[in-house]
């Protein structure tokens, strides 16, 4: 039981000290280091297949890594060290997620799919209820609410998996490419709802490829290249990097 | 909530109890003993096929261990009875004890594993807990079985503490399958309304998305296991003191297991009335089978028959027969708006 690291003002949420995971022989993950404070929106950026989703994965507990230490800090100052504790047992620790695909409890409504998540972090059925009512009602779901989670486009879908955490009353909420493949306007409306859950006081992990969206969201990104940490600061400063519009774009575009 | 989804179920409701109404009233108007004990073999199957929904339908991780458990009641409950007179009040405890032990001990490896593992693990288990109930012949009394002396309304043990009844009739029996069967829609009903049920439900949509909101898949099974053997043992319990007897063929074969859960999967995997309706459809039909085909010389043809049924009922129909009635019900929904918008066009 050791308390929070105070770092300047800002306390850390994750501490993740030469993180290291291989695949059959594939390094996905190369003593990649990071922290992520409290509150804050931040974006966790690198090209296709550079170990991003890969990473939450570890630090969500889907995957178990080969060396290197997890720390995990609860909203109580509590010290966590995460390497055996299975996903559920992270997510009722407070460390939300979603996946690149949206995945709805596609026999249910999208009531339903809020309020089976709500039953089990509430004492009664009634407090649930509640709950559920509340998260339809900060996502704009009154009119939807009744349907089958499976009749909705797609980008309801991901707003749903992203809303239907809230119901796990998460400490830090990772969002994994909820982007990819809407148009620039259901982008703009995700934003917003990032935005909006960011001021619950819920931290931001948004991982993505989407420069622009990046930029827009995030008060700080850490970039990754083939596993490995590459920089991390303001946006618009990192996306000036060299190094960084290497990888993205290849060496000729090197400044 | 609870007044929704009451007036949704309405008249799912409402046709329950007209069944239980008619079933009441069933063995007064057909004073036939024949008849009386397919009938008492529907309901306690259907209870059967509703203990292995739980597990089966709702959480979709198919069990071929429902005989083990429903031998495990009746063993237990016979072995109890005629080496100290045991109530069946009584061993019916001991019984669900034994069988969520056996459940868990199944479940536990298996539930931790996705695929096909649990499956097989039931099948494993179902066979050498046959093998073991032939083995030790001494308690067991082997292939021959158990079976009760017979006890008239002379002995003290005759009566209702013991389940013991001469009704030619077998009525008493069938008013207890008749009440327990009742009982096991409305612990299914139950369940689906509470976080179990609909754990199981979105376990079965995306185990990946429940896990990572903290679900604990492993646990939502094993709970969902240790109901469906607990309720199958106590089955077993019923059962015996009805039939006076226990062999491992009747009550621990694989066939049995089979037949508890086709019962289940034609009605309507996780249904509520779903094992009901396969029930009423299944064992008469196996009955007719096997009593007037083979009748005919053709010993095999009710297999063929109710393998053929099973076979057309999940080409067309693979809800179950249950599902029949929610389209009967759209379609009627659907008629009633185009009569409705067709009267207004005919107005105008």
């Amino acid at each position: 039981m050791v308390h929070n690291e105070v770092s300047g003002e800002k306390k850390k949420v994750f501490e993740v000290v030469e993180l290291d995971k291989s695949f059959a022989g594939v390094h996905a993950v190369n003593k990649f280091s990071f922290d992520v404070y409290e509150g804050e929106i931040l974006g966790l950026i690198g090209p296709n297949g550079c170990g991003k989703s890969t990473s939450v994965n570890l630090m969500t507990g889907v995957y178990k890594q080969d060396s290197g230490s997890i720390i995990y800090y609860a909203a109580d100052g509590t010290k966590h060290t995460l390497e055996r504790q299975s996903p559920p047992m992270r997510a009722r620790m407070g460390i939300g997620r979603t996946f690149q695909t949206p995945k709805p409890f596609s026999d249910m409504t999208v009531f339903d799919n809020i309020f089976a998540v709500a039953m089990l972090y509430n004492k009664s059925l009634k407090e649930a209820r509640n709950v559920t009512e509340e998260i339809i009602e900060f996502a704009g779901f009154r009119q939807i609410a009744g349907e089958k989670s499976t009749k909705l486009p797609i980008e309801k879908r991901k707003w749903m998996d992203m809303t239907r955490v809230l119901a796990t009353k998460p400490r830090i909420l990772m969002l994994d490419e909820c982007l990819a493949g809407l148009t620039p306007s259901e982008i703009e409306e995700s934003l917003e709802i990032v935005r909006k859950i960011n001021r619950r006081g819920i931290t931001i992990l948004f991982i993505e490829h989407v420069m622009s969206a990046v930029a827009n969201l995030c008060e700080r990104v850490v970039v990754m290249l083939e596993g490995k940490f590459l920089t991390e600061g303001i946006p618009a400063n990192v996306m000036k990097e060299p190094e960084v519009i290497k990888a993205y774009l290849g060496e000729d575009y090197a400044v | 909530m609870a007044v929704e989804t009451f007036r949704k179920n309405m008249l799912a409701i409402v046709l329950f109890i007209v069944f239980l109404a008619a079933a009441a009233v069933f063995p007064f108007v057909f004073g036939n003993r024949y008849l009386n004990r397919v009938a008492i073999d529907i309901l306690f199957f259907a209870a059967m096929g509703n203990a292995w929904n739980i597990i089966g339908g709702y959480g979709r991780q198919t069990s071929w261990a429902s005989a083990t458990f429903f031998a495990i009641g009746a063993y237990t409950s016979i072995m109890l009875f005629l080496h100290f007179e045991t109530s069946p009040f009584i061993s019916m405890w001991p019984g669900m004890v034994l069988a969520v032990l056996m459940a868990v001990v199944i479940g536990l490896p298996c539930f931790r594993l996705r695929g096909v593992y649990f499956a097989i693990a039931t099948i494993a288990m179902a066979t050498i807990s046959r093998q073991l109930l032939v083995y030790f012949s001494d308690f067991t009394g082997g292939n021959l079985g158990l079976s009760f002396p017979i006890i008239g309304p002379a002995n003290p043990l005759y009566g209702p503490a013991n389940l013991l009844f001469s009704d030619f009739l077998l009525r008493p029996y069938y008013f207890i399958a008749l009440g327990w069967m009742a009982v096991t829609v409305v612990i299914v009903w139950v369940i689906e309304h509470r976080m179990l049920g609909y754990h199981l439900r979105a376990i079965c949509d995306d185990q990946d998305a429940a896990e990572s909101l903290g679900i604990k898949s492993s646990v939502v099974k094993l709970k969902a296991f240790i109901i469906s053997a607990m309720m199958l043992s106590f089955t077993g319990t019923l059962y015996v003191f009805m039939l006076r007897i226990v062999d491992p063929e009747t009550f621990a074969s694989h066939e049995m297991s089979v037949r508890i859960a086709i019962v289940a999967i034609l009605g309507g995997m996780g249904t509520k009335f779903g094992p009901l309706v396969g029930a009423l459809v299944t064992i008469p039909l196996l009955e007719i089978s096997n009593n007037y085909l083979a009748d005919l010389g053709h010993g095999g043809a009710g297999w063929v028959l109710y393998g053929l049924l099973i076979v057309v009922i999940v080409l067309f129909r693979p809800n179950g027969i249950v599902s029949l009635f929610d389209s009967a019900k759209s379609l009627l929904a659907r008629n009633a708006g185009k009569g409705k918008s067709g009267g207004e066009a005919g107005g105008a």
